[in-house]
């Protein structure tokens, strides 16, 4: 039934020192529908070092958490095609089967699910979901397990971890939930940690002490950590770099203080936008960009966003913008990106229409939307 | 235990209306038991003084008062106005061996349907999957007396390895020695396998079928691909963490299945000449015979409700939520 600590590290040859963590590689992850191939992750590629994080962001139907689930194989095999390379200590793992998976998952790579309600299983014990990794993986005896079980509990902050471990999940308010998934995450000390939107589901008051937590116990454990969420506000200060996706595809990606401070895909821009900010006046409008993502089984000629994007032209709607490098480190997919003359001349025509709310026809299609580029771009340094 | 209280109130009420509309009911059949003892062989004179002895001549709420009474006071169930059997001697015959198969016939629908509903859960429209939905559509739409006569055929007559009939069943509990003990539960067991079989057919198709969509669901849950993120290997998430989460719906229809066939033997009894309280129930009721139904369907009623009780008790023990809303409560 256990598998021997033997399994669990990976034969020499194939674990390279020197390669980064992972290495993922023109990834495409496709479902089959009855409407047809889904292309959920379109092409993607990321490199995450030793002990660095990276921020996913999109809103929902980027493809942003089928990415994560891709990357570490747990997607349902049947209907899934997953194509491409995913490289872990320089070991392809993307043909692994689940057998040849599961000494890695848990061991090596773990994940923090997005709703501490639903991924508890409510009739069994804490103490033995936190428990049965350590006993798996690292062999430990029953009292052993239990000792570390508890040691794990009161290092993600929760008071009384002994009689914690004999309780239910439902006994426990949604943060506390979250840090008990977290020390499951974290029991056998992975290297890579995948936080599925880890805060999403809960009170605002305890998201910031989650990422804290998540932050804390990463730098002491020299863990990589891939965030994964739909809000720019959470990765800002936790993040080594950002990678936007959109349409199952990165349309953006740059160390996390560079974006910042220059954008250049107006999605990105769009998605600054939309977070209210704590200086504007009450009742300011919240600014929504409007539509829908696209559909990933027929997806648009030319760029995904087009539809949906203030500055889209004639050439955004026939040809996809490759990605391309602006600064090094500093990827974007457009053909007007921010910051650019191009760009600034579109802006500045549709400055002096916006007075009379006239919009392009056909290139938004919520009427709720402000088109005020001005508004939008208050981060830049245009 | 404020829980219990409510479940013991809760059968008195069963039971009170229960007795009292079979009573009712029983009325209003054509003829009494009088005319059946007598036949053609009494004078008038004979029939009015046996339908005085019974007290057949009262409105019927006198008579059960009279009955209730004499339970209540005396703890009698009255004998039979037939050939003057006492109730409870007749019941300690028959309900024994009925609740023999009863909870045979269950174990084996039990243990074979979750094999098959696991299994089939384990790959859904897999070859198990697609197979045992096939062999269970057959196995719930013909009735249990076809498959009854056809067992019969294969397993009694052309290879005569089970007897026809299971009327020499004697369920014994406490023979003074363990081997005896052994020969007597073996014994009965071989002689009601076919009956058991013919009773857990179409529950153990039910079962699986159950078990399996419940499954299937179970594993859809955020809690397994939890679970299979810590490297668990299948068998073990398929056994700690989405059975037990599957099985409410399982609890629920057994429980009532369960109570249905104390009383529901009848076909299956009458085909092996089984002498179960299903026999008792319809001789009672073509004999006119109230004493006795109202004492068998008092002990079918109590079973139906005991039944409920434990099936109530097994939801707290599936799923910890319940239990602590109850222990609140």
């Amino acid at each position: 039934m256990r598998r021997g600590s033997a399994t669990k590290t990976l034969p020499t040859p194939e674990r390279d020192p020197n390669a980064p963590l992972l290495e993922v590689v023109d990834l495409r992850t496709q479902f089959r529908t009855p409407r047809g191939l889904v292309r959920a992750v379109d092409g993607v590629s990321i490199t995450l070092g030793r002990g660095r994080t990276i921020g996913i962001v999109g809103e929902s139907g980027s493809g942003k958490t089928v990415l994560s689930r891709s990357i570490m194989g747990l997607l349902p095999r049947s209907n899934t095609i997953r194509t491409g390379s995913i490289r872990y200590e320089g070991r392809e793992i993307i043909d692994l089967d689940p057998d040849e998976m599961r000494p890695l998952w848990g061991a090596e790579m773990a994940m923090v699910f997005q709703d501490p309600m639903t991924s508890l299983n409510p009739v069994v014990r804490i103490g033995r979901q936190i428990t049965e990794s350590l006993r798996l993986h690292l062999n430990m005896s029953k009292s052993q397990a239990e000792e570390t079980g508890i040691a794990l509990l009161s290092s993600v902050g929760i008071p009384e971890p002994a009689q914690r471990m004999r309780e239910y999940p439902h006994q426990l308010s949604g943060g506390m939930r979250q840090r008990i998934t977290i020390a499951i995450a974290l029991a056998c000390g992975p290297r890579l940690l995948m936080a599925d939107e880890p805060t999403t589901a809960l009170d605002v008051t305890v998201q910031a002490q989650i990422l804290d937590l998540l932050g804390e116990q990463q730098a002491e454990r020299h863990m990589a950590m891939v965030l994964v969420t739909h809000d720019l506000g959470v990765v800002a200060g936790r993040t080594d770099e950002i990678a936007v996706m959109y349409g199952g595809k990165v349309v953006e990606h740059a160390p996390t203080a560079d974006l910042f401070a220059n954008v250049r895909m107006p999605y990105t821009e769009a998605l600054l936008g939309s977070i209210p900010k704590i200086d504007d006046p009450s009742h300011t409008r919240l600014m929504a960009i409007g539509g829908r993502p696209p559909d990933l089984v027929n997806p648009p000629t030319g760029c995904n966003f087009a539809a949906r994007c203030a500055y889209a032209q004639e050439r955004c709607l026939v040809e996809e913008p490759p990605l391309v490098e602006a600064t090094p480190g500093h990827l974007y997919r457009c053909w007007y990106p921010v910051g650019s003359p191009e760009n600034l001349e579109i802006r500045s025509r549709l400055t002096e229409q916006a007075p009379a709310a006239e919009r392009p026809e056909g290139v938004l299609d919520d009427a709720d939307v402000k088109v005020d580029p001005g508004a939008w771009h208050e981060t830049g340094d245009v | 235990m404020a829980f219990v209280a409510k479940k013991v109130l809760q059968l008195v009420f069963v039971l009170l209306v229960v007795s009292f509309l079979t009573f009712l009911m029983l009325d209003q059949l054509e003829g009494d038991v009088v005319d059946v003892r007598c036949g053609l062989g009494c004078t008038p004179e004979q029939r009015d003084a046996l339908r005085t002895e019974f007290g057949l001549d009262d409105p019927v709420p006198v008579q059960y008062a009279r009955w209730l009474k004499e339970l209540v006071v005396d703890g009698n169930l009255g004998a039979s106005g037939l050939n003057g059997v006492p109730v409870s001697e007749s019941l300690a015959d028959k309900l024994p061996v009925t609740l023999f198969l009863v909870v045979y016939s269950q174990a084996i629908a039990l243990t074979f349907g979750l094999l098959l509903g696991m299994s089939s859960a384990r790959k859904p429209g897999g070859l198990v999957d697609r197979l045992s939905s096939a062999v269970a559509g057959i196995a719930i739409s013909v009735p249990n007396y076809v498959v009854a006569f056809v067992v019969i055929l294969l397993f009694a007559v052309t290879i005569p390895i089970f007897s026809v009939t299971a009327q020499n069943v004697s369920i014994e509990w406490l023979l003074p020695d363990i081997p005896a003990q052994l020969s007597n539960l073996g014994n009965n067991l071989y002689l009601l396998f076919l009956p058991a079989i013919c009773l857990a057919l179409a529950e153990l198709a039910i079962y699986a079928r159950l078990l399996r969509n419940d499954m299937v669901a179970t594993l859809q849950e955020d809690y397994v691909t939890m679970a299979r993120a810590k490297g668990l290997p299948a068998k073990q998430i398929m056994r700690r963490h989405a059975f037990r989460p599957s099985t409410f719906s399982l609890a629920t229809v057994a429980g009532i299945n369960m109570g249905r066939l104390i009383g529901g033997t009848i076909i299956i009894e009458a085909i092996f000449a089984i002498n179960g309280m299903g026999l008792y129930v319809v001789q009672s009721i073509n004999q006119r015979d109230a004493i006795p139904l109202q004492g068998a369907v008092l002990v079918i009623a109590t079973a139906y409700v005991l039944i409920n009780f434990i099936v109530d008790l097994l939801y707290a023990y599936l799923d910890p939520r319940i239990r602590h809303a109850r222990a609140a409560a």
